[in-house]
């Protein structure tokens, strides 16, 4: 079946739904799953590629977060949320791929280059050069305060969630989400972004 | 989140996922929900040898090996010369 066709089969029918509703019905229901997986490829694939070098690594690992997600759903016991969960496997996945190849820091080169086509409003006022630049920053962070300022920044989850996800007590997430700020306020400082 | 905080978020939402990854990633997620790919046992299995059984139950029941899985996409990804 095309992906096209398993999209229509499922649109309308699943969207008002919460991802924990969804969770539950994965079992016996692949458009639950499916919808799970519109919500949410975007999101996972932005943090994983913030975490390597390039995009067919990104990919590969995107892509066993989800076989990950769909083989492993049972295990989703609605205790916390479903976004907590899934980037769990991806912190695991991530962490595991790191772990194979002791590669800890992005060359600053590898700006992404699939760039998104509609920014948000904050982000038109800053140029795709400002953009990079910030990117490169983020990127020469060492891995665990990488992982602490995307999952705050870019997905926006509190220090409780990290906390959850990365395995780590509120207060490490905390000191390493402060050690971030500073080193990339540092860096940055007396720069224009833009 | 203060105007710095912001910088860096929106920076960090630069990549989106190829539409063709989207689809073909589905496409395959689809395949094994309904037809899960499992490693036989160990002792018994070299490298390559996969067994296509079970059921969608088995899958969630945690089954499918999500290493199998991958395998086979990875397989398919590449010979499709798409990684």
């Amino acid at each position: 079946m095309r992906a096209d066709a398993i999209l229509a089969d499922m649109i309308d029918m699943t969207a008002d739904l919460d991802d924990e509703t969804l969770a539950a019905r994965v079992a016996g229901d692949f458009d639950a799953f499916a919808e799970l997986y519109r919500r949410y490829l975007c999101p996972v694939y932005r943090f994983v590629r913030s975490q390597c070098p390039d995009e067919p690594t990104a990919e590969d690992i995107t892509a066993q977060v989800f076989f990950k997600a769909i083989s492993s759903a049972s295990s989703f016991r609605g205790e916390g949320s479903y976004k907590a969960w899934i980037f769990r496997i991806a912190h695991n996945s991530v962490w595991s791929w790191r772990n194979g190849r002791a590669r800890s820091v992005i060359a600053v080169e590898e700006v992404p280059e699939t760039v998104d086509p509609t920014p948000s409003p904050a982000a038109q006022a800053i140029t795709k050069e400002g953009r990079g630049q910030v990117w490169r920053k983020v990127a020469e962070l060492p891995p665990a305060q990488r992982e602490v300022v995307a999952l705050r920044y870019l997905q926006d989850l509190t220090v409780e969630e990290i906390a959850e996800i990365t395995d780590r007590s509120r207060g490490a997430v905390r000191i390493l989400l402060h050690r971030a700020r500073s080193k990339l306020r540092s860096t940055m400082d007396g720069k224009e972004v833009g | 989140m203060d105007s710095f905080e912001l910088a860096v978020g929106d920076a960090l939402t630069m990549p989106v996922p190829r539409a063709a990854f989207f689809d073909e990633l589905l496409v395959a997620l689809r395949e094994i929900w309904e037809v899960p790919v499992v490693a036989q046992a160990p002792q018994s299995a070299g490298h390559g040898h996969w067994v296509r059984a079970g059921s969608v139950a088995a899958a969630t029941a945690g089954a499918v090996g999500a290493g199998a899985a991958w395998y086979g996409f990875k397989r398919r990804h590449r010979r499709s010369g798409v990684a």
